[in-house]
């Protein structure tokens, strides 16, 4: 039986890429619905969809008018489904009402078997509200027990909201990858006290979170690496270059590097080969590995 | 004899009294009535029925009877006036008795009737449980003797296939998964619905099936069973909504939609046409069809799933059916299938999905689903198609195992 079904860019809730339409929830209530019983599913891609019946904002311009009534559906059966481990919402402006009622939901679930979520890609209408975000996340983060990939860079959490995150992330019992990093070439906007406290946060569980993303020039990377060039505890390290900055970016990175973790110059040089073939790629972005185990 | 009375003795020889109204309403009193013109004094045996049964069967054969009186009857009880008014050929009494055995009976699934009708679970597993559900429609019973322990109903075969005369096709599924002897019933009951051919003999062997009652199994949520049936090699006819579709002739149709420059150019200055079928193909197979007026659409997709060759609009519905596909994709960007599937694509996938056993990753992304381009906007939203994908989604995975059962390397006369 089917175990991966693909259903990204459908309109399924009426609506276009520029927010115009009559909302209708009466499809993805139908998928919603099935998922109540299906026990195949592993995959399920409701990509770009406008679930919530807007779309991205062009120019500061939010387009559509948002309602829950498609995601609270699909809230409601994931609470349920025992058998999804991707839900691939990505690309549809759910918001802060949105995900707060996924995270809700999957935080009462006994049997939720989602193992990952990529919340990039959101609009900016909702910056102002994104730091709510952080409370049913981090609740969510630390009641389950099947979450191992975390994509959260977009979000304008603030110090607050990192700080509620960095509570959840304590008492996380699977999450292995943690990505801060941004998809838009936007800074994940959080300061020195929330750094702290999240930097603070991954030593504590280091021992199931094998892997952070972060852009290289955020204060948060600096302290991640201050913090792991003591412990050593990660596995992996991935810093996500943007390849606008690529060359040298990189280069400041493995000089950062190299003064936190004192790592022979040798280390860094593959480090500026893949930054120049990105760049000339045009890639968005690419992530440095820098192993810790290599100090 | 009085006039206005006619008197009945039942199996254990009591007397039970009915009006002349009511015993003319009854084939065999009336025959009785007219052939020997019986006296007063004169009693009409009936052995094969009790005094009780007799004297409701008189009442409701009476003017002044209403249906509300048999809210009070168990199951059993129906039964037995069933297999009553059978032996009486008492036309009206029997549709009042299978009308509420029915009404009683419609809408629930195999736990709740196995628990009202009080059976006992004797299979010897879950998987022979959920195959008994999860089989053809139209699987017959074996032709060698059955020998099952208990009878599904206290009455006679006939009798209890008549009481389910007016039980939904979604139920009679619901009730193969009871116990064996209730399999064995619905089976002989949905054959007896499902695949009866005027002026032939009902089928006992599946190469026995010519005809089946499309109309029936799609109403009942199960269009799937026309893709199962395409695998019948005998089969002739699929009816349904007044028409009757020539299967054979379904097979040779070129469903392949040949590109009409004008049309093209047509379409991208007007509304994306999300017909599935048109042109020389919507002629071609509508010209299998017989009946007055179009055919339906749900019939046309149940043809295509049925019998349909090669492709249509990207989708491989003969490959499909096979059910030896491990991965279809049908994203209408990477395959380059123009607008996609749109919503009809959508309910033909639904009809061919469920019988698709190998089947574990499918592509949909870019196909208008729902009926509306993505970027512009155009088209009507309807959520026929994508309803009917997640009512093929609606299934445990324990039916896998099941499905496999479809598959069409197993000989059907497995099934």
């Amino acid at each position: 039986m089917v175990s991966q079904l693909g259903l990204a860019y459908n309109l399924l809730c009426g609506i276009d890429e520029n927010g115009r339409g009559t909302y209708t929830a009466e499809g993805i209530t139908a998928i919603a619905d099935a998922l109540h019983v299906n026990s195949s599913l592993t995959s399920l891609d409701l990509e770009n969809n406008q679930l919530c019946g807007v779309d991205r904002v062009v120019r500061g311009t939010y387009r559509g008018t948002y309602t829950a009534e498609g995601i609270t559906a699909i809230a409601d059966a994931l609470r349920i489904n025992g058998v999804l481990t991707k839900c691939k919402l990505k690309e549809n402006q759910l918001g802060v009402t949105g995900w707060t009622a996924i995270f809700n939901a999957l935080c009462d679930s006994p049997t939720s078997k989602i193992v990952e979520w990529d919340l990039r890609y959101e609009s900016l209408r909702f910056a102002s509200l994104e730091p709510e975000i952080a409370k049913p996340l981090a609740e969510y983060i630390s009641a389950t027990g099947s979450l191992t990939s975390l994509s959260i860079g977009d979000y304008n959490l603030g110090d607050d909201g990192v700080e509620a995150l960095s509570i959840g992330l304590k008492e996380s019992k699977s999450l292995a990858t943690l990505d801060l990093s941004n998809s838009y070439g936007r800074m994940t906007k959080f300061g020195p006290k929330g750094a702290a406290a999240l930097a603070s946060a991954i030593a504590v569980v280091a021992g199931s979170l094998t892997e952070v993303c972060s852009d290289p020039q955020t204060t948060f990377s600096l302290y991640l690496l201050r913090q792991y060039a003591s412990r050593f505890m990660l596995t992996s390290v991935s810093l996500c270059l943007l390849a606008r900055s690529s060359t040298s970016a990189g280069m400041t990175l493995a000089r950062r590097v190299q003064s936190h973790w004192l790592m022979p110059f040798a280390s860094i040089a593959p480090l500026r080969r893949c930054a120049s073939r990105t760049s000339n790629a045009c890639s968005p972005c690419f992530h440095a590995q820098i192993l810790a185990c290599c100090a | 004899m009085a006039e206005g009375r006619v008197r009945v003795r039942g199996r254990e020889g009591e007397e039970v009294v009915w009006s002349r109204k009511a015993a003319r309403r009854a084939g065999r009193l009336t025959n009785w009535l007219d052939d020997l013109g019986p006296s007063e004094d004169t009693i009409f045996p009936v052995q094969e029925t009790c005094a009780t049964v007799l004297r409701t069967l008189g009442a409701m054969c009476d003017d002044d009877w209403s249906a509300s009186c048999l809210d009070e009857c168990s199951l059993t009880q129906l039964a037995s006036l069933i297999e009553g008014a059978s032996n009486l050929l008492a036309e009206q009494a029997l549709e009042y008795a299978q009308t509420a055995f029915a009404c009683r009976l419609d809408g629930k699934c195999a736990n709740e009737l196995r628990e009202l009708l009080g059976a006992l679970d004797d299979f010897e597993s879950d998987e022979e449980r959920v195959a008994a559900l999860a089989e053809p429609a139209f699987t017959l019973n074996s032709p060698m003797p059955q020998h099952t322990a208990a009878s599904a109903l206290p009455v006679n075969d006939d009798a209890a296939e008549a009481a389910l005369g007016k039980v939904d096709v979604g139920t009679l599924i619901e009730l193969k998964g009871l116990n064996r002897a209730w399999r064995a019933l619905g089976r002989r009951a949905l054959c007896s619905r499902l695949c009866r051919r005027e002026g032939h003999a009902d089928p006992r062997q599946l190469h026995e099936i010519t005809e089946l009652n499309l109309e029936l199994l799609i109403e009942a949520g199960r269009p799937s069973e026309a893709a199962r049936a395409g695998r019948l090699l005998h089969l002739e006819r699929l009816t349904g909504y007044g028409f009757v579709v020539d299967v054979a002739a379904v097979r040779n149709v070129d469903l392949v939609e040949e590109e009409d420059e004008e049309e093209e150019e047509e379409e991208e200055d007007n509304e994306w046409n999300k017909e599935l079928l048109r042109g020389p193909a919507k002629h071609a197979l509508c010209s299998c069809v017989t009946g007055e007026g179009e055919p339906p659409l749900k019939l046309l997709l149940g043809a295509i799933a049925c019998a349909g060759s090669g492709e249509i609009r990207g989708i491989p519905v003969e490959q499909m059916r096979a059910g030896t596909l491990t991965h279809l994709n049908l994203n209408s960007e990477e395959a380059q299938h123009g607008y996609g599937i749109g919503p009809e694509g959508a309910m033909l996938l639904a009809f061919v999905l469920p019988v698709m056993g190998s089947l574990t990753s499918l592509n949909l992304e870019n196909n208008q689903l729902c009926g509306v381009d993505r970027v512009v906007g155009r088209g009507t939203y309807t959520a026929e198609g994508i309803t009917a994908i997640a009512d093929a989604l609606r299934v445990n995975s324990s039916l896998t195992q099941v499905l496999a059962f479809c598959h069409p390397e197993v000989p059907l006369v497995l099934l």
